[in-house]
């Protein structure tokens, strides 16, 4: 076999031969080159957004958290929640009476369901047993900046919240204002104070300045919120509250939340929670207890920041525009729609890094939470409203229209899809349907629920509910 | 078998004229190779599953499923056929077989009862294997037909199995002497031996129920029976048919215009080509043109099949045969390798190549470039393929499972490998076809464990993944000049070796590279723990979440709850003097140790402090009276607690203690200062020498404890072990827990002392927050410099010895007493 001069023929079949393994090689190239650019892009976007004081440590998280918190009243803060913590586990058999309906933040079973039975002299003890715990929250200065608590941050499994025991802090709170407005409303002679005070006490804890540099804790603290707000519209039943105390109200209920500025920041929080893992790549992962890591390619990781810049920018939170902002950010991540080439270089899957936003959780549900809080806010100025004209004026106002007398904003009558609540007028009573009254809240991790008819925003906001004004 | 060794065969048999004795014996030998090599695969499968299992588990093993060992003889039915018969087509050895004086009839008989034998050979060393190993599910009846449960790991029961087994011998055989080429008739066998299967999916599918597996066993043995009842007749005739005269050329075929290569040669229209290369290139893919058109059609079929499926979320109908089609895929690519040397006269044209001087090197090249193009444009189409289309199981629960592009390569490139490689080594194509993807599954079977399990490195896996082919780059020369035995052999042992060793060594390389104690430090410390452990006294459980009622109510589903919390409520105490009882004495020397349940320390606290508001916040004079026995209680407490040599107990009295002396420094606590109850407190608080040796006490018992535990099943969930490969934990966690002793008693003797050393507590926090960020952790020193009271875990533990060491411990407090003899 002779080898003379290439020929065309030589030449077509080395190169058709050679064709796949070269852009194969050509595909590599370009994944590994992709793979490098949308690497070098991740830190100066973490740096753009948080500055270098934050981003070059090593937990930015905690870094954040230090910086937006005082430990001036940690040890305090601490004692109390431990002190009531004690507390519950001795009445651990009365919580299941007494709690909150999980599904229903607002539903209070005691108070509202077993109000005849003799679970009240339990109640009544175990207030009688908090009152130091209560006394002693007078010593916190809550004006201050939020108070710093402990825990392992940078570690996956802490599990050391203190935060979450605030939980429990406040549920003391709302029984203990629930139990002033019971001991009124039973009282011949009403005195309005201790279930006015019992509910300032309520309302500053409920809005008690924890960073939200904790992950999480902005959805709690919205159900919380939810659950205040309630406890106000059910008060107003009692026909107790004087002008002044309607008027304390009033103002209460009636205070700026900036809910924008709160979602920035608990958007921001989960940034710099996985800021680490936005430089580095590693993703650990679990499977039949043992931790693996696997590797996200960084044009992931870039759309994941994107996504998460987009979801910070967003405005109306607070809106059902926000829940739809939300859910379309949030599905074209999922779709990947701007995986780059390096993702080829992924391992061990294509789909790793899908448990990584399901692990951060649904940000339209987040959105969705605050649209609630949102509506149950203006809902319950409203009802603060009508029960404050009545207080002035001797009468229910005929239409909520005449409620900016009492200095009512026009957009606080209505709902989310700007719809006047409802309004009924009996003989001695006032209806005001709050059609907002319930979200689904699961987690869903199917995005298509939220595409189903009977969850969208205005098949719920249609549910209708009312609150009885005396 | 050659003709050579035929006829010498022929020449050594003693036989009448008649006999055939002879015949029998080279039949055997020519189907011998395939039961040995079976045998030992399947013998090398039990002992690497013995390997894997025992690496993954440190308490007994786990044998592969009896499944395995039941497909097997299939295997061996599959190869029969295509070995006795097709080989010798191919060869053409069976023309000058059907010369000698032997009757057609006789011939394919002797050649299928060969077979049956081989078959019935396998079966007993399945069975063997079976029952030996004890593989079976002792619960089950496989010996019955329909017998099977829905739990069952086995598909079938074994009658089904064997005469399956049978019916694919004799489709073997029919495809074997239908089709000449070996190749094809492999491939055409396939879909055949699946054809019961298939069918009885097809009739579960027109009954539209679903189907018991009673049932589908019954149906199984059905339409097998069938096909044995419709292949044995046809194989009959097929083989007397192609033992027959071959048929004169049909006319058309002569002026047909598909010329065969040596035709266009003689033609004179050869093409022409410049490059040594070229010629090769051309040769390969114009002698297998029809193999790798099917080869490359069953990788296409698979990409199809993986397209359709991440494109629907659920499987109805005739989805359902989907998944299976997606291993063609691999079972191509292994056979890709196999043509290299195996192809239809591929080993021919390699020794028409070394007679012309062709150097082995391009040889080498040209033979794989077909089949690595093949490979990369499939590799290409499945890259472009995933850039296109969502990964989550919103779409395609199939989608998100799908490997990335580097992954599926690094899993070809092993199965190409291998198969290469057993295709150089192996000299029958029909051998090298069923054996390079069995061997190419357990080595990257292997390798995946290694990689998955024992932490083997990317870059080891490459290694691995390359060594068949420089294996076979090496030998080239060699096998060119038919020269490579028994030199292939070394070679190919060195390979295995490499392959199995290179892991298990990286494997010891990280054992080893975990320091441990010198056996005179082990040697020393255990006589020291032995010590304590026969000096210690067994502590006094304390209840600090509270004394729980002390009988449990009966349950009753009409019971009254406010009945249940009058019971309940009434029944429970925080008395701490009570709570304490177990352990009270006079006299603080006099405490015993004691023992708590560390995640009740949080109620424990927590009612320290509810007792220390309503003091303060009291305005009676004698109020602090009430505080006291909490003092006095947590005093006890933290003295009884720091004898105990369970090292949570340590931790817990270093809480009492911080909370003792964050206690005592308050202003309020200043006119008591003379109290006996703070004489008591600050008698009972420890200097940190004695807490160091506390601390070391109940390390160091805790250390025995572990060493001597009966149970010594490995704690899977621990925080450290979960970032350490799982096979190696057995090996890894000793020597992890040796360092983390080491580290603790480091870190108690540090504690006396303000030391800036800070080596111990990074073992310690990489110990139990394994993967967390040391700087943010309570083991980090901004944490450290913080008040303890601020930072501690209450109720929760996150790692041991966060207190140790820190200002607490050599804080004076101001209500310090005259004399600390308070008893």
């Amino acid at each position: 076999m002779n080898a003379t001069t290439t020929t065309s023929r030589d030449r077509t079949l080395i190169g058709l031969i050679a064709l796949p393994l070269l852009l194969l090689g050509i595909l590599l190239i370009c994944s590994i080159v992709s793979w490098q650019r949308h690497a070098a892009q991740i830190k100066p976007m973490l740096l753009d957004s948080f500055g270098a004081d934050i981003i070059n440590t090593a937990c930015p998280l905690e870094t954040h958290y230090r910086s937006t918190t005082s430990t001036q009243q940690t040890a305090t803060l601490r004692s109390i929640l431990y002190a009531v913590d004690a507390l519950d586990t001795k009445y651990r058999s009365v919580s299941s009476l007494i709690r909150t309906d999980d599904e229903d933040p607002a539903k209070e079973s005691w108070y509202e369901t077993r109000n005849e039975q003799p679970v009240d002299q339990y109640v009544t003890q175990y207030l009688d047993e908090a009152r130091p715990i209560v006394d002693a929250l007078a010593t916190l200065d809550l004006t201050g900046p939020a108070i710093w608590l402990p825990s392992d941050f940078g570690y996956r499994n802490d599990w050391t919240n203190d935060v979450y025991r605030i939980e429990q802090l406040i549920g003391l709170l709302r029984i203990n204002f629930h139990a002033a407005l019971k001991s009124a409303a039973n009282s011949a002679e009403p005195d309005t104070q201790p279930a006015l005070s019992a509910l300032r006490l309520y309302d500053q804890f409920v809005a008690l300045p924890i960073s939200t540099s904790r992950v999480g804790w902005e959805q709690r603290r919205l159900s919380q919120e939810f659950s205040f707000l309630r406890a106000v519209e059910i008060s107003l039943q009692h026909d107790l509250w004087n002008e002044t105390d309607l008027q304390t109200i009033s103002d209460s209920v009636g205070k700026q939340i900036n809910d924008q500025s709160r979602w920035q920041q608990t958007i921001e929080s989960e940034q710099l929670a996985r800021a680490p893992w936005l430089d580095d790549a590693k993703l650990e992962q679990e499977y039949d207890s043992t931790t693996y890591v696997e590797t996200i390619a960084p044009s992931r990781r870039v759309e994941w920041l994107t996504q998460y810049n987009r979801l910070e920018q967003m405005g109306g939170i607070g809106t059902p525009r926000a829940i739809n902002t939300a859910l379309k950010i949030q599905t074209e991540y999922w779709d990947e729609r701007g995986r780059g080439i390096d993702a080829a270089l992924q391992f061990p899957l294509y789909s790793n890094e899908v448990s990584m936003s399901r692990m951060d959780g649904s940000k339209a549900w987040l959105a969705k939470l605050f649209a609630k809080v949102a509506n149950e806010r203006r809902h319950a100025r409203t009802a603060v409203a009508i029960a404050l004209y009545k207080s002035k004026f001797g009468s229910f106002p005929d239409t909520l229209d005449e409620l900016s007398k009492v200095g009512l904003a026009v957009d606080d009558r209505q709902d989310l899809n700007h719809n006047t609540f409802e309004y009924v007028v009996d003989d001695d009573a006032a209806r005001l349907g709050n059609a907002a009254h319930e979200f689904p809240l699961q987690i869903h991790t199917n995005i298509e629920i939220y595409d189903t008819p009977a969850h969208t925003l205005t098949s719920i906001l249609e549910q209708y509910r009312m609150t009885t004004i005396r | 078998m050659t003709i050579d060794a035929t006829l010498q065969t022929t020449a050594t048999t003693r036989h009448e004229a008649s006999s055939t004795a002879w015949f029998w014996w080279k039949e055997t030998r020519q189907l011998a190779p395939l039961v040995l090599l079976l045998i030992i695969v399947a013998l090398m499968i039990v002992l690497l599953n013995i390997i894997t299992e025992a690496l993954i588990r440190s308490a007994g093993i786990r044998l592969p499923n009896e499944v395995v060992m039941l497909v097997f003889p299939g295997l061996f039915a599959t190869g029969a056929g295509p070995l006795l018969v097709g080989q010798e087509r191919m060869q053409r050895t069976l023309q000058w077989l059907s010369l000698l004086p032997i009757t057609a009839k006789r011939l394919l008989m002797t050649k299928f009862l060969v077979a049956l034998a081989g078959l019935t050979a396998m079966w007993c060393f399945a069975g063997l294997v079976i029952v030996g190993f004890g593989l079976g599910s002792p619960t089950e009846s496989p010996w019955q037909i329909g017998g099977r449960t829905s739990y069952s790991t086995n598909p079938f029961s074994y009658p089904v199995w064997i005469v399956h087994s049978l019916y694919i011998l004799l489709a073997g055989f029919y495809v074997a002497w239908r089709i000449k080429n070996q190749f094809y008739s492999l491939v055409a066998l396939i879909p055949l031996a699946f054809a019961p299967i298939i069918m009885t999916s097809i009739t579960g599918g027109i009954l539209d129920r679903p189907l018991m597996h009673s049932e589908l066993d019954w149906m199984n043995l059905g339409f097998t029976l069938l096909g044995i009842a419709v292949i044995a007749p046809l194989t009959y005739w097929t083989a007397l048919h192609a033992l027959g005269a071959d048929a004169a050329p049909a006319l058309s075929k002569l002026g047909s215009s598909a010329l065969s290569p040596a035709q266009i040669l003689a033609d004179g229209t050869a093409p022409k080509f410049g490059t040594r290369i070229a010629p090769i290139i051309w040769q390969s893919i114009h002698s297998a043109s029809g193999s790798l058109a099917i080869l490359a059609g069953m990788i296409l079929i698979s990409l199809f099949a993986a397209m359709r499926l991440a494109s629907i979320r659920y499987l109805n109908g005739i989805d359902n045969l989907l998944p299976p089609l997606l291993l063609a895929a691999p079972l191509a690519i292994c056979w890709l390798g196999v043509g290299v040397f195996k192809h239809d006269g591929s080993a021919e044209r390699v020794r028409f190549l070394a007679d012309r001087g062709v150097s082995p090197r391009l040889t080498y090249l040209a033979l794989h470039a077909v089949p690595l193009a093949i490979l990369a444009a499939a590799m290409i189409l499945y890259g472009l393929w995933n850039l296109a289309i969502p990964h989550n199981d919103d779409h395609s629960a199939f989608a998100e499972t799908l490997p990335t592009l580097i992954t599926l390569l690094v899993f070809a490139a092993v199965l190409y490998s291998v198969s290469q490689w057993t295709s150089q080594f192996v000299r029958t194509l029909i051998l090298s076809v069923i054996l390079a993807p069995i061997l190419a599954a357990i080595i990257a079977g292997w390798l995946f464990f290694s990689f998955t399990q024992l932490g083997f490195s990317l870059g080891g896996l490459v290694i691995c993944a390359l060594a068949p082919v420089a294996a076979t780059f090496f030998m080239m020369r060699r096998y060119m000049d038919s020269r490579d035995r028994p030199l292939t052999f070394v070679v190919g042992g060195l390979v295995v070796a490499l392959i199995f060793m290179l892991p298990i060594a990286s494997a010891a390389w990280r054992i080893g590279s975990i320091p441990n104690m010198a056996a005179n430090q082990r040697a020393e410390l255990l006589d020291e723990a032995r010590i304590i452990q026969r000096t210690t006294r067994k502590p006094i459980g304390v209840s600090i979440r509270g004394i729980e009622p002390s009988n449990e109510r009966p349950f009753d589903f009409e019971r009254d709850p406010i009945k249940d919390i009058a019971y309940s409520l009434n029944g429970y105490s925080v008395d701490p003097t009570e709570i304490i009882r177990p352990i009270d004495a006079d006299q603080l020397r006099s405490v015993p140790p004691a023992t708590v349940d560390y995640w009740g320390l949080d109620v424990w606290y927590g009612n320290f402090h509810r007792a220390q508001m309503r003091w303060q916040q009291a305005d009676q004079a004698d109020a602090f009276d009430t505080f006291k026995p909490w003092l006095t209680a947590t005093a006890k407490l933290l003295v009884g607690l720091r004898q105990s040599t369970q090292l949570s107990d340590q931790e817990a009295a270093d809480r009492m203690e911080v909370l003792l002396i964050d206690t005592l420094a308050q202003d309020q606590m200043k006119p008591h200062s003379d109290d006996a109850a703070v004489r008591l407190v600050n008698a009972a608080l420890g200097t940190p020498a004695s807490r160091s040796q506390a601390r070391r006490r109940a390390v160091l018992a805790q250390w025995y404890g572990k060493l001597t535990s009966e149970n010594e099943r490995t704690n899977w969930r621990a925080d450290y072990l979960q970032h350490e490969p799982r096979g190696l934990i057995a090996w890894i966690e000793p020597r992890r827990y040796e360092q983390y002793i080491m580290a603790l008693l480091d870190g108690a003797t540090q504690s006396q002392h303000r030391s800036g050393d800070d080596r111990w507590l990074h073992i310690v926090h990489d110990f139990n927050q394994s993967g967390g960020i040391f700087s943010s952790s309570r083991y980090g020193q901004r944490m450290r410099a913080m008040p303890a009271i601020e930072t501690m875990t209450l109720g929760q533990l996150t790692g041991y010895a966060q207190l140790w060491g820190r200002d607490w411990e050599f804080a004076n407090p101001d209500n310090s007493p005259t004399s600390n003899d308070a008893e």
